[in-house]
């Protein structure tokens, strides 16, 4: 009888299973293609990953994969106009980003109108350059220098990510530098830097789409067939294989800013996305900071009451994660009491381990998740797009998720005790100038 | 035709090993052209009553296991009495700190456990209580908001707890150009009334749970919520269990205070608060244009489009495109219950902020005069609005917004039924009109938030008149 329920149990819950059905194939060329129709309504989304960030950037260059990115909206050879024009008419939603790992692109749009995005989206995988001009490239250096005053230059604590990375890899490691790089950097590209990234990085054979929406499948291929069969595939770009960052020790830096709170945050480098322990570290963020009951949110802010806010989660990355906790102190309170609460939880927990029913409620909420982004048609394009390009297989979700349904206790404990040592981390703080 | 072309394209599959290279071949991709539209209609939405006469408006759509649930209140920051502003706030924010048996983190935990979230929210035209969930955990997810509807306990200690969190919150606020900027619009436009009132630590520190308790009694009702249901449930569904947790909430009827007017704004003035050494500016302007319900709204919607509304609209294309003085600059229409406001707002370079005002002004003056808005421009802008319509509905949350929208703000029965006849009906001459008679750059507010020293000459030189403030919008020295 039990046997008979803890089936149904399960039937049920595989039954409820976030699920994206879609078709993968790979053109001659070398780009990855896949297909996801989803009919819910008349829309349809082109979404583009190419497998180049800032980690990839040359000495001297960096915030140039972001510039790049910029670029690709001023025109290509059969188009040589802004992006957005075209698309805005049809009631398109498009834009594009960098990170640290990848450059993404993508259109939604009404279904009818796939042929034009398509068309779009190709010219400029395969003919950016011929629409390129000095003077395009001069404006966007200014526009995204703009957008660095405006996200990183002007709000308090905004060189707070700048920070984090300089101080928890070292000078020469890819993710030393912040994507959006520094102003004289941005400023000293060149048409020749433009032109070099294009030839090595905007290949068909680095690149994956995804298509998700209302289309056949049918017309789908005939359009990936026209638009971006002709592209020409080049040499395989080589990512820079970094040795895996470590701190030997504590590592201490105090940044003073116009800010009215010490904030803190600390990190510890971390297994890299989809390795072991990466899920097991989500679940212990949930454990640690997720909820008023959690537990340094519940130390920190309702307890003894020295922090404003609490936050901790695993931040994935290609080459090697880290691990981040961040608490901003009330009036009256200062960065070194947050660090001596917070040991002190890290401690506690290190020693007693999570719980069963821990890993239930974070098991649930990244359940919660995955269904809230498969909703739309944007979102499980670029989770299909994550997948692949991480991956290689969009359908990595079941497995994704498996590595949440299958953790233990026993893992999770073992990834704090082995990935977060309380003497070998990074511990910033912002905050303002001494009295 | 496509077929014929992906064959003319497939790449080879053999090399003719003794052929010549074949020459180079210029690629022309094929000019793009539509497939055939395909049909959509407007999600229905299924309106019922609960037996307390709250409404419930339910949009079904079954993709995913989830389930939201909104209760949203008439009643909000207006409702604040003189001298307490922020109660209504503390209010709604208590009410989830403890409530039926659970304290704070009881509530937290008993989320959790069910993987559901629930939150409260409250502006100055109202407020809400709303929560998420998996289909299967409804139930213990609408045992918990009734709890927090009926049965909050307006703990003491937490109340000292948050307060402080505010008031941390506020010197934060103080740091950000960003929400000075917006917090001193507010005052600039209101004055002490409406959005300008604000709480402040004074203002905190006369607010006591024993308020709460009666701001709560006096101010939610059933008569004046909505109840706004989306996911994988149906009307049928969800009223049965909503009754028999809300059925024995029967508040009577609140009078709610009277709409305030939209304010009259004189000649168009700086606003600026000084933020020492900043390398750019936080700029914003705004006017009310016209009420939401206005005939002329969609036609203005339209024109503001093209004028600032996307990407590639007139004021966007000159300020970053061509000048390269900010990475983006956008305006936008708004309501609340004042009426429809029109707002610009971009971060611009330090260096640039005067000559970035001189475009601006320079765009808007000429939309009303030389160079008014063109066919191709009008045309752009309504397909934009009719041709993206569809995908607003890909979720529940814009229709059930848009419901809430025209309760809590009256708006006409046909807003979202009417909505692409009123838009394929806008002619490029109401779309000129509309904009070149309601947005008057000689009428407008403008705040500024940057370093004094460096824009403050280069404003002057526009010979636009200049009020400092400081960063709660106190006027501190005029010229």
């Amino acid at each position: 009888m039990i046997l008979l329920l803890l089936a149904i149990a399960l039937a049920e819950s595989i039954a409820r299973a976030p699920t994206i059905p879609f078709t993968k194939y790979e053109l001659p060329n070398g780009l990855d293609v896949t297909l996801a129709p989803d009919h819910s309504v008349p829309f349809a989304c082109v979404n583009v990953w190419y497998d180049v960030g800032s980690k990839d950037e040359s000495p001297g260059r960096s915030g140039f994969a972001h510039l790049f990115e910029h670029l690709m909206f001023n025109g290509s050879k059969h188009h040589d106009d802004e992006f957005f024009k075209p698309l805005q008419p049809l009631g398109a939603r498009l834009n594009g980003s960098t990170n640290l790992d990848r450059t993404n692109y993508y259109e939604c749009l009404p279904s009818e109108q796939l042929p034009l995005a398509m068309f779009l989206e190709a010219d400029r995988m395969g003919w950016l350059l011929p629409a390129l001009t000095a003077e395009k490239l001069q404006n966007q250096k200014d526009v995204v220098r703009n957008e660095r005053r405006q996200n990183y230059d002007n709000p308090p604590y905004g060189q707070a990510w700048i920070e984090l990375l300089k101080n928890s890899f070292p000078e020469g490691h890819p993710y030393h530098i912040a994507t959006i790089g520094r102003h004289e950097e941005i400023e000293a590209a060149t048409l020749d830097d433009v032109s070099a990234f294009f030839r090595k990085w905007y290949l068909p054979n680095n690149a994956s789409l995804v298509l998700s929406g209302d289309f056949d499948e049918a017309t789908a291929r005939q359009l990936v067939d026209t638009y971006f069969a002709p592209i020409p595939r080049a040499e395989q770009p080589v990512h820079p294989a970094p040795s895996p960052a470590r701190f030997e020790a504590e590592k201490r830096v105090r940044v003073a800013d116009d800010v009215p709170f010490d904030r803190v945050w600390m990190t510890w480098h971390s297994p890299a996305l989809f390795a072991p322990g990466d899920a097991e570290l989500d679940l212990l963020s949930s454990a640690l900071a997720e909820g008023k009951d959690s537990r340094l949110y519940k130390a920190l802010v309702i307890d003894q009451q020295i922090a404003q806010d609490v936050s901790a989660r695993q931040n994935s990355l290609a080459h090697q994660s880290f691990y981040l906790i961040e608490a901003t102190a009330s009036a009256g309170h200062s960065a070194e009491e947050l660090v001596v609460a917070i040991d002190k939880v890290l401690a506690d927990v290190r020693a007693q381990g999570v719980t069963a029913e821990d890993l239930d409620v974070g098991r649930t909420a990244y359940e919660v998740q995955f269904f809230a982004q498969i909703t739309t048609i944007q979102g499980k394009a670029d989770l299909l797009n994550n997948y692949n390009t991480r991956t290689g297989d969009p359908g990595y979700m079941g497995k994704d998720l498996d590595r949440y349904r299958l953790a233990t206790v026993d893992g999770v404990n073992k990834a704090l005790r082995e990935w977060l040592p309380p003497d070998r981390r990074l511990v910033l703080v912002i905050g303002p100038e001494a009295q | 035709m496509l077929l014929a072309l992906v064959l003319a394209c497939a790449p080879k599959p053999v090399a003719v090993v003794d052929a010549p290279p074949p020459a180079p071949v210029e690629h022309v991709p094929p000019a793009p052209s539509p497939l055939s539209a395909r049909p959509f209609t407007v999600p229905a939405v299924a309106e019922g009553r609960l037996k307390n006469g709250a409404r419930v408006a339910v949009v079904e759509n079954h993709e995913a296991p989830l389930v939201s649930v909104t209760l949203s209140f008439a009643a909000g920051g207006l409702s604040d009495p003189p001298g307490k502003v922020g109660l209504s706030a503390a209010t709604l924010d208590l009410m989830n700190e403890g409530a039926g048996k659970r304290d704070a983190v009881g509530i937290s935990a008993e989320l959790r456990r069910i993987g559901a979230s629930l939150g409260t929210s409250s502006g100055t035209d109202g407020s809400s209580l709303s929560a998420t969930c998996l289909r299967d955990k409804l139930e213990p997810t609408l045992d918990l908001l009734a709890d927090v509807l009926l049965r909050p306990t307006f703990p003491e200690k937490d109340w000292t707890r948050i307060k402080q969190l505010w008031i941390d919150d506020l010197a934060a606020a103080r740091a950000s150009p960003a929400r000075i900027a917006d917090r001193v619009m507010s005052r600039v436009l209101f004055g002490d009334g409406y959005r300008g009132r604000r709480y402040d630590e004074a203002s905190l520190a006369k607010i006591g749970v024993r308020d709460m308790k009666a701001w709560y009694k006096a101010n939610l009702s059933p008569a004046q919520t909505l109840v706004l249901v989306g996911g994988d449930i149906t009307l049928a569904e969800v009223v049965p269990l909503l009754d028999a947790r809300l059925g024995g909430w029967k508040t009577p009827p609140v009078k709610l205070p009277s709409r305030p007017a939209p304010p009259p704004l004189g000649a168009t003035t700086v606003h600026l608060v000084d933020k020492p050494d900043a390398p750019q500016s936080v700029v914003r302007a705004a006017a009310y244009v016209a009420r939401p319900g206005d005939p002329d709204w969609m036609a203005l919607s339209v024109a503001n489009t093209a004028m600032g509304g996307q990407f590639a609209s007139r004021i966007n294309l000159n300020l970053r495109e061509k000048q390269g003085f900010t990475y983006g600059a956008r305006t936008s229409l708004g309501y609340d219950l004042a009426g429809g406001s029109w707002g610009f707002s971009s971060n611009i370079r330090t260096d640039a902020t005067g000559p970035a005002l001189v475009e601006l002004f320079k765009e808007l003056r000429e939309a009303r005069g030389e160079r008014p808005l063109a066919d191709q421009e009008v045309d752009e802008g309504r397909g934009a609005a009719v041709n993206g319509y569809a995908l607003r509905f890909e979720t529940p949350d814009y229709l059930l917004g848009q419901v809430d929208t025209m309760w809590t703000y009256e708006l006409p029965a046909d807003w979202v039924s009417g909505y692409l006849d009123r838009a394929r009906a806008v002619t490029t001459a109401a779309a000129q009109a509309a904009f070149a008679t309601r947005v008057d750059p000689d009428k407008l507010a403008l705040v500024v938030v940057g370093s004094a020293a460096a824009v403050r000459p280069q404003l002057e030189a526009l010979g636009l008149p200049v009020v400092l403030h400081d960063v709660d919008g106190n006027v501190i020295g005029e010229r």
